[in-house]
């Protein structure tokens, strides 16, 4: 692309101090993400993919080495930072959905955007829109979330990780509570967003899914092999 | 507007879904503050109560002789047949002119003398107060149940319960003194019933003129005491101040007793009394802030998974902490407001019960305690949520998504 990458991991390590002695969960890693690139991250369980996803959505901080989103090194930044960081550059896309049970399919879209803009009433047709995009209809968006499939629930959970235009999407296994025709569906919106020019990083355990991105690491214990 | 508020809604929204431990949770509010509105409505009308009875005498002056000790104590009993107290123990009537002078403005000021004595009616015998007054302060200090004011030296007026204990009526006669020294007085008229005061405590007594009084005893020109009716309460302290300091300059002559000062007493006692079963009320709410922060910290572990989610979308921790508030909030309020409403109808039956009389319920000293019953049950809630609160906002996003 020629230009900074949008994330940018320069020696990052992770260790979680136990009592039984140091995880080390990253080690030196160092990545390059150019804006609008599709990344697979795959690798064996407790490989340190979960923790690079955390690492790059700003949930945590490296315990060593340089983390840049954007070009702001996130070991600089304070807790609300770091949580301003989330509600406007990234969009997260769990595995078990993570919807708020309290609150509609609608109001979930809607609450990061009045998080955001505190601005309520201008929410309506943005936030419908956004709903249309991924395929929820407007009766669907007045139900709670135990009230709706798992494939709907994760559309609607990637309407939120949209609403507020985040450069970046993270994915933590977005098709593993799917059956494999809503996995498809799920995927052919990422792959869409992407093609939009959306940075989209997903974690994933299968191959079928990672083909869809353009580029795939494996890790392996802390390291990108 | 807090209502539209996304935070406040969830904090609604998870009242609702937890309706009947919600309910539990504000029930102890409800109890609490039912108990503290109705004590402090209970004490602030035994106190109305109390004032309005007393303020009616509280607002005498009276000036003693000073005798050494601070002041006398009601009447000094002088036998009969004794001789009467010496000049520094009386009020003389250069003193009597002085107050006078100092008092006049504030009210009235009129002199007694009273001696303790034999009394002899038919078969009869007995002791009876006999009090020596002008009898132009008669209609403004008395109120007859029947008969009328004495105008001569040898009419008496009695009160209600010598007439019981004598079989005493208009036109009867009475011996006083000792059996060779009597002197005859009738009765032209019988007081109402007067209660036990500071001044003067004529139910049992016999009120002459002072003519009569010096004519059986002596001692014209010297007084036990001087009363000052104020006709404003307020001016106690004033015309307090100024007779003892005219009339003490150079010695304690006289001591001043202030029946207002009584008063106050007794309100300060009430208030204190209130104060001690307002506490012991409020422990109702103690109890019901040690459901309050259990509920808070169920509502928190229930809820983890979701402030995880709530924080990896974007939600600060001042959000969080906000959103527990407004829960504790949301439950003191509702709590609060049927414990007022209920508060008005508990209240009134334990006034009714304890004070005997609602005439000062609807007053807003009676009913400020309800607003502050209030007050207390939403502050305490909202104390009650703040650590809950405080451990919601500073999980660790990863743990809190983990958990299921």
């Amino acid at each position: 692309m020629g230009s900074d990458p949008i994330i940018g991991l320069d020696e990052v390590s992770k260790i979680y101090p136990l009592p039984s002695g140091d995880v080390i969960a990253l080690d030196k890693v160092n990545l390059a993400i150019d804006e609008g690139e599709f990344l697979a991250v795959m690798g064996p369980s407790g490989s340190g993919k979960s923790t690079l996803l955390n690492q790059i959505g700003s949930l945590d901080v490296p315990s060593s080495g340089n983390l840049s989103l954007g070009g702001r090194n996130i070991r600089d930044m304070s807790d609300r930072e770091l949580t301003s960081l989330r509600l406007t550059m990234i969009g997260f896309v769990f595995q078990k959905f993570n919807l708020v049970p309290l609150l509609t399919a609608y109001e979930n879209v809607e609450y990061p955007f009045i998080l955001k803009n505190r601005k309520g009433d201008e929410a309506g047709g943005h936030v419908s829109r956004v709903l249309q995009m991924v395929g929820i209809d407007p009766v669907l968006a007045t139900h709670r979330p135990p009230e709706l499939s798992g494939g709907q629930q994760q559309r609607v959970a990637i309407a939120r990780a949209l609403v507020n235009d985040p450069k970046i999407i993270l994915c933590d296994e977005p098709t593993g509570n799917l059956d494999s025709e809503n996995g498809r569906q799920i995927m052919g919106i990422l792959t869409r967003l992407n093609g939009e020019g959306r940075t989209i990083i997903m974690v994933t355990h299968d191959p079928v899914v990672a083909s869809h991105a353009r580029r795939t690491i494996v890790m392996k214990d802390g390291r990108i092999s | 507007m807090i209502v539209k508020d996304i935070i406040f809604q969830l904090s609604v929204r998870s009242v609702r879904l937890h309706f009947l431990r919600s309910v539990l949770a504000a029930l102890g509010i409800v109890i609490g503050v039912v108990a503290i509105a109705s004590m402090g409505m209970m004490g602030a009308n035994m106190t109305l109560s109390v004032t309005e009875e007393l303020s009616s005498m509280a607002n005498i002056l009276v000036v003693r002789p000073d005798i050494g000790f601070g002041g006398g104590g009601g009447d000094r009993p002088v036998m009969a047949g004794m001789s009467s107290s010496s000049t520094e123990e009386m009020i003389t009537e250069d003193q009597f002119r002085d107050i006078e002078q100092i008092a006049g403005k504030y009210g009235l000021v009129y002199a007694v003398n009273s001696r303790s004595d034999r009394i002899e009616m038919g078969d009869s015998k007995g002791r009876s107060t006999i009090y020596g007054l002008d009898p132009a302060v008669f209609p403004e200090i008395f109120t007859l149940a029947d008969g009328a004011f004495p105008k001569s030296t040898s009419s008496v007026m009695i009160g209600p319960d010598l007439a019981d204990r004598f079989g005493l009526t208009l036109g009867s006669k009475l011996d006083i003194g000792e059996e060779n020294e009597t002197t005859t007085v009738r009765v032209v008229g019988i007081l109402e019933e007067r209660g036990m005061s500071m001044d003067l405590n004529t139910d049992s007594a016999i009120i002459g003129s002072e003519k009569l009084f010096f004519g059986i005893y002596g001692g014209e020109g010297e007084y036990d005491q001087v009363n000052v009716v104020l006709d404003d309460i307020n001016d106690a302290a004033a015309v307090n101040t100024e007779i003892t300091a005219q009339l003490n300059k150079k010695e304690d002559q006289v001591s001043v007793q202030d029946s207002s000062r009584m008063l106050e007493n007794i309100t300060a006692t009430l208030g204190t009394m209130t104060s001690f079963v307002m506490a012991i009320a409020g422990i109702s709410l103690l109890v019901a802030a040690v459901s309050i922060f259990n509920v808070m910290m169920m509502s928190v572990t229930e809820r983890i998974r979701e402030i995880g989610i709530l924080r990896s979308i974007g939600t600060q921790k001042t959000e969080i902490r906000k959103m527990f508030i407004y829960e504790a909030g949301i439950l003191g309020v509702i709590g609060a407001v049927i414990g007022a409403v209920l508060s008005l109808a508990i209240g009134y039956v334990v006034v009714l019960a304890m004070v005997g009389s609602t005439d000062y319920f609807f007053t807003p000293e009676s009913l400020l305690y309800v607003p502050f019953g209030m007050a207390v049950g939403i502050v305490i809630c909202i104390v009650s949520g703040v650590y809950p609160a405080w451990s919601a906002s500073n999980l660790d996003p990863i743990e809190a998504l983990r958990s299921e």
